[in-house]
């Protein structure tokens, strides 16, 4: 309940917030449009249309509920600011209270991309598709985006922790973003990627915060195949509660709480 | 026993060296020139449980560093902290709920929000039953005179306002142990007032050790009975107010008001004139002679009103820096 009532008050600040917050949903949504309207424009049957049509509405809400931009907050007023100093004093860990805060902008922009896909669809007179799925799909489907929301909190974390050691980190949040549109799936699905670019990215984290998740809403996998990227997710996972428990760690010792 | 214990206490930076102009740019892209600075140069003290202390000295002394040592923000390079039986930097959540920083210059409130909302938050993360929330809330904002306050958005506050909201949010679990760093930076003559008097009162009402940084001496006078005082990293002072005075100012500020002019000649022996600018003089006496000699004064000189004072203490602290 403590958890709740702290989400709840977080929230109140957000709604402060929320035309900053609009603008923002407004501005991801930009690219999925455009690539939507491309294909739209592609000489291609109805039924791939109808999917690629899918991915990119469902693409527009998960990656609003998923994607955060916690690594500059992190880094500029936490770390470069020295706001971090307020949170190291509460009794309360670090990286809970960053997420009950992320979570109410979250959850108000996932309601703006329900909102915005419901008019597009209705204009555009789309029907969405999440192809032929069996229950347990849905449930695997349930918890590989709860995966992915923690996956991509904890990569953003990591990369605003960079900041502990460097002045200006906005260059690799830039790469990053990159990085996250070419292999996570916001330009097109992976498996429209050349063969050695898609299996390139595999191997990385980015596709198992957005397109794995999104693709398999959009109904592009198999029971089995979803049992292997949400497998995929807990490893990935693990790997960066261990890379940000050894750079919070050592990230502290660094942290001269400037400008506090 | 000591509720606050420091021993050879040492925190170094590293800081970026560049080398001016264009060329010094190009350098830096090659290679960057770091040095080290000692902020906090081996500070050794102890302090009771109850104190209030006044922590004293020049911009860049180390007395922000050495409190963000103390509250677990900062990461000693050597030495070793204790407060209240816990080593700061291990951030134990039983410590962090009996102790509290406020800086003058930062705050922690919503500022889009009435301060009320961050006291709901803290009052969530200290996990503090509902009757003792209400009752601090409660006796603090009438302590601070803050009731009306609230309610309000904390943009809309003055910044005297915004600090007592800062101060409620800090204490709102009752810390044992309370660091103030600049809490009256900015404020107005009737606002530092105000707020040296709740501090006074909160000590003498909760018992509480408060440790207290400030460029305002008034602050320090008023407050502290004890002070350290801190120049590059290094204590020069660690005593009683009156101490400081009797080792450093060993003499009293005799001012007179004159009826009629004066010969200065007539005061050899008395002691040395700091200003005579007619009808007023400024004699300055050694302490332990000051009422005889102003017996004396008042046998020898028309006078029409005299006063008896200590020397000013930004005085005595500019004369213990000069002497570092």
């Amino acid at each position: 309940m403590r958890y709740v009532r702290i989400f709840l008050l977080t929230f109140q600040s957000v709604f402060e917030e929320r035309g900053r917050s609009l603008v923002w949903f407004l501005l991801s949504c930009i690219n999925p449009f455009i690539m939507m309207l491309f294909w739209r424009g592609a000489n291609i049957s109805s039924t791939t249309l109808s999917m690629i049509t899918s991915y990119y509405f469902f693409l527009i809400i998960g990656g609003s509920i998923i994607m955060s931009h916690s690594e500059e907050n992190i880094a500029l007023i936490d770390i470069q600011e020295g706001r971090l100093a307020n949170y190291l004093l509460k009794p309360f860990p670090y990286y809970s209270l960053k997420w009950l805060e992320e979570l109410p902008y979250r959850a108000l922009q996932g309601s703006f991309g329900l909102i915005v896909v419901a008019l597009f669809s209705f204009l555009f007179q789309v029907k969405l598709s999440v192809g032929s799925q069996s229950v347990v799909n849905f449930l695997l489907i349930f918890l590989m985006l709860i995966s992915a929301v923690t996956l991509a909190q904890l990569f953003k974390v990591c990369l605003g922790f960079i900041s502990f050691w460097t002045t200006d980190a906005y260059g690799i949040f830039q790469l990053s973003e990159m990085f996250m549109f070419i292999l996570g799936g916001y330009i097109a699905p992976l498996s429209f990627y050349p063969s050695v670019v898609a299996s390139i990215a595999y191997f990385l984290p980015f596709p198992y915060m957005i397109y794995f998740p999104i693709a398999s809403i959009a109904g592009f996998y198999t029971t089995q195949q979803l049992v292997f990227i949400f497998l995929g997710q807990l490893v990935w996972i693990s790997i960066f509660v261990f890379l940000y428990k050894s750079l919070w760690k050592n990230g502290l010792k660094q942290f001269t709480g400037v400008g506090q | 026993m000591s509720i606050i214990s420091v021993k050879n206490l040492v925190k170094e930076y590293s800081v970026y060296k560049k080398e001016p102009g264009f060329l010094g740019s190009l350098h830096s892209l090659i290679a960057r020139k770091y040095e080290t600075v000692r902020a906090v140069d081996g500070l050794s003290f102890d302090i009771e449980e109850g104190e209030l202390i006044g922590f004293i000295g020049p911009n860049g002394a180390g007395k922000t560093t050495t409190l963000k040592c103390l509250s677990g923000l900062l990461y000693p390079t050597s030495g070793k902290v204790d407060v209240l039986g816990f080593t700061p930097f291990d951030r134990k959540t039983k410590f962090l709920k009996q102790i509290a920083l406020v800086m003058g210059q930062k705050n922690q409130l919503w500022w889009d929000l009435p301060a009320i909302e961050t006291f709901s938050l803290n009052k969530e993360i200290y996990e503090i039953p509902d009757k003792q929330y209400k009752e601090t809330v409660y006796n603090l904002a009438e302590l601070l005179d803050a009731k009306e306050q609230l309610q309000v958005q904390v943009r809309k506050l003055s910044l005297g306002q915004r600090m007592k909201m800062e101060l409620i949010a800090a204490l709102l679990h009752n810390p044992r142990v309370l660091f103030l760093d600049e809490p009256t930076i900015g404020l107005d003559v009737v606002m530092q007032q105000n707020l040296r008097e709740f501090v006074k009162e909160y000590n003498r009402r909760y018992k509480a050790t408060i440790l207290l940084t400030s460029h305002y001496m008034g602050d320090v006078e008023a407050l502290c009975k004890r002070v350290i005082i801190i120049n590059h990293g290094k204590i020069l002072f660690d005593g009683l107010l009156s101490d400081l005075i009797r080792k450093h100012a060993p003499y009293k500020l005799i001012s007179i008001v004159l009826t009629n002019m004066i010969n200065p000649k007539d005061l050899e022996g008395l002691g040395e004139i700091k200003k005579f600018t007619y009808p007023e003089l400024v004699l300055s006496v050694p302490m332990n002679n000051a009422s005889e000699i102003t017996a004396k004064l008042l046998k020898r000189l028309p006078i029409e009103d005299v006063t008896i004072e200590n020397p000013d203490i930004e005085d005595i602290i500019r004369d213990v820096f000069s002497k570092s």
